[in-house]
């Protein structure tokens, strides 16, 4: 019985562990530090499956796509990146509209509902804007049309990679999505200190 | 290396003298403890979980810091809980 009861609490006190070290969500790799001019993150959720579709855009007019579909309880998913080139007048145009935008905007949060959808705009790589079904927000129609419009350039790939997340798919949320896997840029995106080490 | 001889002592000791098997068990637990909070606090930011979380190809991380990081995690969670089971057994003996 007392060989149960220490089992019992080693256990716990690995979980402990393992919850305070791996949540939230960061990978062990030294990031290009490039800031980008924007990310747009539209993920769509059916049951335990995200498909999550990243573009990101460079002061230089250079765009990245990323596509990923994730499960929960899933420990690896394939991760793949084309690159394109955005017409400076669309770059310029989205860039203007979004420096208007006076919005109210609720927390950036994990998706929960059976199906839901969220869109996750960072502007210079410090303003986080989210918009989702649960939250009944909508993002702003430029959001969408510049989405769209990097979506159906000609590109180029830049190879395929593949993510992993220790607990499983729960740890893995839309700022590590955005791309903010170090907890410095999380903390600098969400203006808080919380996980700063 | 001192917490590695203590728990092969315990673990002989455990079969002609229990009480005092217990007791090295729990020491050589606290004996490991400086180990790992040293080997946290030179991993920061980051810590032997987020290493299994790399990504991508093999640049910053290799296989052996990988290994190294799995045998961490799974000695950590032996030593917690023998010496957690030295401890319940401590306990109920007296």
């Amino acid at each position: 019985m007392s060989n149960w009861a220490g089992i019992a609490v080693g256990l716990l006190i690995v979980a402990v562990w393992f919850v305070r070290s791996a949540w939230p969500y960061q990978t062990a790799e030294i990031r290009d530090s490039s800031a980008a001019k924007f990310r747009i993150l539209h993920v769509q959720k059916h049951g335990l499956q995200f498909d999550e579709t990243l573009v990101t855009a460079a002061r230089d007019t250079r765009a990245w796509t990323s596509r990923t579909r994730s499960h929960l309880f899933q420990y690896q998913f394939a991760h793949a990146i084309r690159q394109s080139i955005i017409p400076r007048e669309d770059l310029t145009a989205f860039l203007r509209s979004a420096n208007a935008w006076r919005l109210q905007i609720p927390a950036a949060h994990s998706l929960w509902s059976w199906n839901a959808e969220g869109w996750y705009v960072v502007l210079d790589d410090q303003r986080l804007l989210t918009f989702t079904t649960e939250s009944r927000s909508a993002p702003p129609p430029p959001v969408t049309k510049i989405f769209n419009e990097i979506e159906a350039l000609p590109s180029d790939p830049v190879g395929s990679f593949f993510l992993r997340d220790i607990c499983f798919g729960f740890c893995y949320d839309p700022i590590a999505a955005l791309g903010f896997t170090d907890l410095r840029g999380r903390d600098k995106l969400l203006g808080s200190k919380r996980y700063a080490h | 290396m001192a917490g590695s001889l203590a728990f092969a002592s315990a673990a002989v000791l455990v079969f002609f003298r229990s009480r005092i098997a217990y007791g090295i068990a729990i020491a050589a637990g606290l004996l490991f403890l400086p180990w790992v909070v040293e080997t946290e606090v030179a991993l920061r930011p980051w810590n032997p979980w987020t290493f299994l979380n790399y990504s991508g190809p093999a640049r910053d991380v290799t296989g052996t810091q990988l290994t190294f990081m799995v045998r961490m995690i799974v000695s950590v969670a032996l030593i917690t809980i023998a010496a957690c089971c030295g401890l319940f057994a401590l306990i109920r003996w007296k």
